[in-house]
């Protein structure tokens, strides 16, 4: 056998809920990355089932029943012959498949296990105990009074506040368990993650075993539950792609359901973000796959992880700062990931800024936001200027004062500057959001000349690993829609990466299944932020909204926390991930002398059903705006909410689509207008005549 | 430019003891009646004089009122058989054009208005839509001051505004105006408004938006609704921004509003009697409900009106500024008692009427590029605007009355950095001059001739 190994890419991949049974694959290619220069295609959308690349259309995102699809997460094999030193990978690796020859031996299968499970219900809340969103920080420092470390204070507390607790464990935790599936089974074959299917997993030769004795645990296992749209009774399936190999896995449907009360009635739901009680159906575990050669042998490969979390509404639009941002950021600055341009404790002055690479795409995130929020037309003129902006320019023609214009992180002061950008919010006690540190310095380096203008190379499986994650949420941790801010703790990742292992791999706990009995728990509290206990199934989206459907629905615009002084401007969470003010494409009017389509005017996405206070999205309040004002009504009604989408996948009878400089909302099923869209800036009333 | 020396420039000059101090605590928040110098030389109005802008004195909140009412009573003054204001240069003329709209050189210098086709609001794009489902527009003017120091300099040309010094600010004197006109239908009572016949740009639907249409010249008869006045005195690079407005335009809204609350029980110019605040001010500029009848030239929904802050100050302020605002708006009532009843006996129609209030920087010769205005502090915390802090014309800035963001003048007069409103164009380094939108408009137009294009929509 040759020194060739085997990693899993993307490293992490994210499938999202939908109510249908059918699915699209997770998108490829980067939001805000133009991934075809001829038609003006913008990257960031999912792809066809069964394609290798080819982008969904307007049409895609629901069935026939208008049911909205779930997005699946594609996983493939990338082979690397030389170990790695540095990052990028000097070796881009390749992707190899079933039939594929490595070191003279053909790949007869590959046998992936992956373990689904979702342990929000035994974890901590989002909130401090002081009321504070206080991401990271909530885990700083010893308790006095317990002498251990600090978090926030547990969910479910009725169930007692020690997260060991076998009960709590047993309880409050869905665990599908184990679930392999054979490449080799080919398409067609499902693995559901459900009670009915035996629970599985490839050993360490490629054979699939059996594990009867797994504790699979749901929630009407343990309890009466009240259902929207039936029990959670799965958490998704595992699929092969026809023609690959390559793994599917397809997460839930979105439903949540919570414990009937003593009063025979639901729980309250009542909180953005923590609500005893109450389950969803997201979940996240372990992407694992062993190599099987025609010799009979067989190699483990460096595995990846899945997370299922929520629609992706808005697939194309680029968060300014995206989960990949802040995880770079934490490499590159704790963890030696790039030497060049970080180390010793400071950045690197030599080091040279991509334009092409980390320059234009936050320019692109920025003049994407209008499409998901109601930006006046200065606001929205001024990021089409700096998306326009190209390499040859002079930056500082271009941008007279650019240190005026951006927010910089390592200044404390200018948390509080509303004036400045990025103009969102941020997180843990952050009044605004800013670029991590690892953007901000690379934009000044463009900006000093110390830039070059293409993209830096990187090889096939780290381009997936990278762009899976510009597509999710960044910067506003509080908590977030795909990941939040563990990402920018080490103790999330196996921290010694050169060699076989590579960059920002989850430390996952390696779990012995033929240890499983019925009436154990098998999973325990696993990883918590700051310390050092290894990644197990379902650690990663226990941090996450409990349900998901409340902090998606609250999560429009607010105030900033803390609001700076005489501030009652409305600043917008995650328009990119969450769109707030959208532009339908059914309102939009054809210009037949032009021979384009027009914009028409702005809904909010969130908008309801029925007219005035009929409608549950109503509100006179700004500050309440685009969203349900009682959150089970979001719970019953978030697969209503449209999808954004490029003008050149939506196809029209006049002019064949509207238009690559578009991006419109298409596929709401809401019949309401809902409020009136008015441009930013709204604030807040209700304080004393404020 | 004649001068007169006013009053307060005297008892500045016997005041020389707090010169070293820009505001003398006593004086600033003690609440003295106003105004404080004899205002009988402004009457009759035909013969208010100039306000003194190179002696102007600091010293007292009243100070800037009286100030901000001798300019209104100055700048509207009949002069040969107009108000003053209306001889002044618009920016158009500045470069040489006729009017934005249809690219045409000036035939000479005219004291007639142009065609007006400013219908959007500033910062929002709002159209403030009044009873009769009519856009109101906006019209602005140079005074000779602001005029000269544009042609000294060369700033019409763009590269040489570019490049202009950017500590260097307006001489004392500049004004820069801005007027908002309601269009008279056949019936209305006019008598408490100034009116003129003048002609207006008709509107047109075209690119999914409302726009002017050029070819649609329509003589009208417009009434004075709202006046904003921006001008340097001395110590006062940043200009004293006061604004006025027609008396019956919209009712206040009071303190402790909710959405419910009815803001009157009366009809106004703007405003149905009966319209609860949460129906106030509402901006459909996004809105697939803004419809523009072509045929009519009329736009619906109508905009109901409502001044949020009387004097243009919220009731609860930061403890810091409370004095200060107390003071403004005893200065601004007062003011207005003492002069429009003067006005009245005159049978005046300036009469009708009065000042909302007045902004500028508490410090003299404060002025500096980069300068946000964000807030009412400066960077130390120390108290930096001063005046009416939350200052809008309910004509004028409709929309963006109690937005923080947009809540004064400043917060969008200031003097950062300008990015233009297209990508071919060259921004605006950040420049104490920059505090004129006037003067950052013909910095983009300027380009845009260089470049053949159609001029793009004013700021205010």
């Amino acid at each position: 056998m040759s020194d060739t190994f085997f990693r899993v890419h993307p490293n992490i991949n994210f499938a999202r809920v939908g109510n249908s049974e059918e699915y699209y694959i997770a998108p490829e290619t980067a939001a805000g990355d133009l991934v075809d220069k001829e038609n003006g295609l913008f990257g960031g959308l999912p792809i066809k089932p069964d394609t290798e690349n080819t982008p969904i259309t307007s049409t895609d995102f629901r069935d026939a029943s208008d049911n909205v699809k779930r997005q699946a997460a594609r996983f493939r094999i990338y082979a690397y012959d030389s170990p790695q030193q540095d990052y990028p990978a000097a070796d881009g690796g390749r992707e190899v498949q079933i039939g594929d020859t490595v070191g003279g031996k053909k790949i007869t299968d590959i046998v992936w296990t992956v373990h689904l499970a979702n342990k929000k219900n035994n974890f901590y809340k989002i909130t401090s105990a002081n009321g504070e969103e206080e991401g990271i920080n909530a885990y700083k420092g010893i308790n006095p009074d317990t002498g251990k470390p600090n978090h926030p204070p547990v969910r479910d507390a009725s169930f007692g506040e020690d997260l060991a607790n076998t009960t709590r464990r047993s309880q409050l935790v869905i665990d599908a368990g184990p679930r392999a599936i054979r490449s080799a089974a080919g398409a067609g074959t499902v693995i559901p993650f459900d009670a009915k299917t035996p629970c599985s997993y490839a050993d360490g030769s490629g054979k699939v075993q059996k594990v009867p004795d797994y504790p699979v645990s749901f929630p009407d296992d343990h309890f009466k539950m009240y259902q929207y749209d039936g029990a959670i009774d799965t958490l998704g399936e595992l699929l092969i792609e026809k023609g690959t190999g390559r793994l599917i896995v397809a997460g839930a449907y979105g439903r949540a359901s919570g414990i009937i009360q003593s009063d025979g009635k639901a729980p309250a739901m009542t909180d953005p973000i923590d609500n005893d009680y109450w389950f969803d159906d997201t979940s996240d575990g372990p992407v694992n796959a062993v190599v099987v050669f025609d010799d009979g042998s067989s190699q483990e490969v460096v595995g990846g992880w899945v997370v299922t979390t929520d629609p992706g509404y808005a697939p194309q639009t680029r968060n300014v700062v995206s989960t990949w941002d802040d995880m770079f950021n934490t490499w590159v600055e704790e963890l030696g990931l790039i030497p060049s341009l970080y180390s010793g404790g400071s950045y690197q002055t030599g080091y040279q800024a991509s334009f092409y690479g980390d320059i234009l795409p936050v320019f692109h995130g920025a003049f994407l936001q209008r499409w998901n929020t109601s930006l006046p037309d200065k606001g929205i003129n001024g990021h089409n200027y700096m998306a326009k902006i190209s390499y040859q320019d002079n930056p500082k023609e271009r941008i007279p004062n650019f240190k005026d214009l951006l927010r910089d992180p390592n200044e404390p002061n200018e948390d509080g500057t509303g004036v400045k950008m990025p103009l969102a919010l941020g997180d843990a006690t952050k009044s605004f959001l800013s670029l991590s540190p690892t953007q901000y310095f690379l934009m000044m380096q463009w900006y000093d000349g110390v830039s070059v203008e293409d993209a830096r190379a990187i090889g096939g499986g780290e381009a997936l690993d990278r762009d899976v994650l510009h597509n999710c949420l960044g910067g506003r941790y509080s908590p977030g829609i795909d990941l939040t801010f563990i990402v920018r703790d080490v103790n999330l990742y196996k921290q010694s990466w050169q060699g076989e292992t590579g960059p920002f791999r989850v430390n996952q706990q390696p779990l012995d299944y033929t240890t499983a009995t019925k009436d154990q728990p098998f999973l325990g509290v696993g990883y918590v932020p700051l310390q050092k206990a290894m990644v197990e199934p379902g650690d990663l989206c226990k941090f996450m909204s409990q349900p998901w459907h409340t902090d998606y629905n609250s999560c429009a615009v607010h105030e900033p926390d803390p609001n700076p002084r005489q501030n009652n401007t409305l600043y917008w969470s995650w328009p990119a991930q969450r769109p707030v003010q959208v532009h339908p494409a059914s309102l939009c009017t054809y210009d037949s002398e032009a021979g384009v389509w027009n914009l028409g005017g702005q809904l909010f996405s969130v908008r309801g059903d029925g007219e005035g206070s009929a409608n549950g999205t109503h509100t006179d309040y700004p500050q309440n705006e685009g969203r349900y004002q009682l959150y089970p009504d979001f719970v019953a009604n978030w697969h209503k909410v449209g999808f954004i989408i490029q003008g050149t996948q939506i196809s029209a009878d006049k002019g064949d689509n509207y238009g690559a400089d578009k991006f419109l909302e298409v596929a709401s099923l809401f019949t309401s207008n809902g409020d009136v869209v008015q441009p930013w800036p709204t604030a807040s009333i209700g304080k004393a005549g404020s | 430019m004649k001068q007169y020396m006013s009053k307060a420039a005297l008892a500045a000059g016997a005041l020389m003891v707090f010169a070293s101090a820009p505001w003398a605590e006593a004086n600033a928040y003690g609440g003295s009646s106003c105004p404080t110098e004899d205002i009988s030389n402004w009457f009759p109005h035909s013969q208010t004089p100039e306000p003194d802008n190179a002696g102007f004195d600091s010293s007292t909140i009243c100070n800037f009122h009286e100030w901000s009412w001798q300019m209104f009573l100055w700048l509207t003054q009949d002069v040969d058989g107009e108000p003053r204001f209306l001889s002044f240069a618009s920016p158009y003329e500045l470069l040489g054009l006729e009017t934005r709209g249809i690219m045409m050189p000036r035939m000479g210098k005219s004291n007639k208005a142009e065609t007006f086709d400013e219908f959007l609001q500033a910062g929002t794009d709002g159209i403030f839509v009044d009873e009769n489902g009519n856009a109101v527009y906006y019209s602005q003017y140079l005074d000779d001051t602001y005029v000269k120091f544009m042609e000294d300099n060369d700033l019409t040309n763009p590269d040489s505004a570019r490049a202009f010094e950017a500590t260097t600010s307006f001489p004392i004197g500049s004004l820069e105006l801005k007027a908002s006109w309601k269009i008279v239908e056949d019936g209305e009572d006019t008598d408490k408004f100034f009116t003129m016949k003048s002609s207006v740009y008709g509107l047109a639907n075209k690119g999914g938006k409302i726009v002017i249409d050029t070819s649609d010249i329509r003589q009208v008869t417009l009434a004075l609704v709202g006046f904003h006045i921006g001008g340097v005195v001395k110590g006062h690079p940043e200009m004293i921004w006061a604004t006025f407005e027609q008396v019956e335009n919209a009712p206040n809204v009071p303190a402790g509003f909710t959405p419910s609350t009815v803001i009157s029980e009366d009809d106004y110019t703007f405003y149905k009697a009966g319209t609860p605040f949460s129906g106030c001010n509402i901006n459909y500029g996004k809105s697939p409900e803004l419809k523009l009848d072509e045929a009519t030239q009329k736009l619906s929904p109508i905009t109901q009106a409502c001044r949020q802050y009387e004097f243009g100050n919220s009731a609860v302020n930061d403890p810091k500024l409370q004095k200060s605002v107390e003071t403004n708006d005893l200065n601004v009532s007062d003011m207005n008692k003492a002069v429009m009843p003067r006005l009245a006996q005159e049978d005046d129609v300036w009469a009708n009427y009065r000042e909302v209030g007045a902004i500028w920087f508490r410090p003299t010769n404060a002025l500096k590029p980069g300068m946000t205005l964000a807030t009412d502090f400066d960077a130390e915390g120390n108290q930096l605007l001063i005046g009416s802090l939350k200052l809008s014309n309910a004509t004028i800035e409709t929309f963006t009355q109690v937005q923080s963001t947009m809540n004064n003048c400043f917060r969008c007069h200031n003097t950062e950095q300008v990015f233009p409103p297209s990508a071919d164009l060259m921004p605006l380094p950040a420049k104490n001059i920059n505090i004129s939108h006037a003067f950052q408009n013909i910095y983009f137009w300027s380009q845009q001739m260089k470049n053949g294009d159609e001029l793009l929509p004013a700021k205010d």
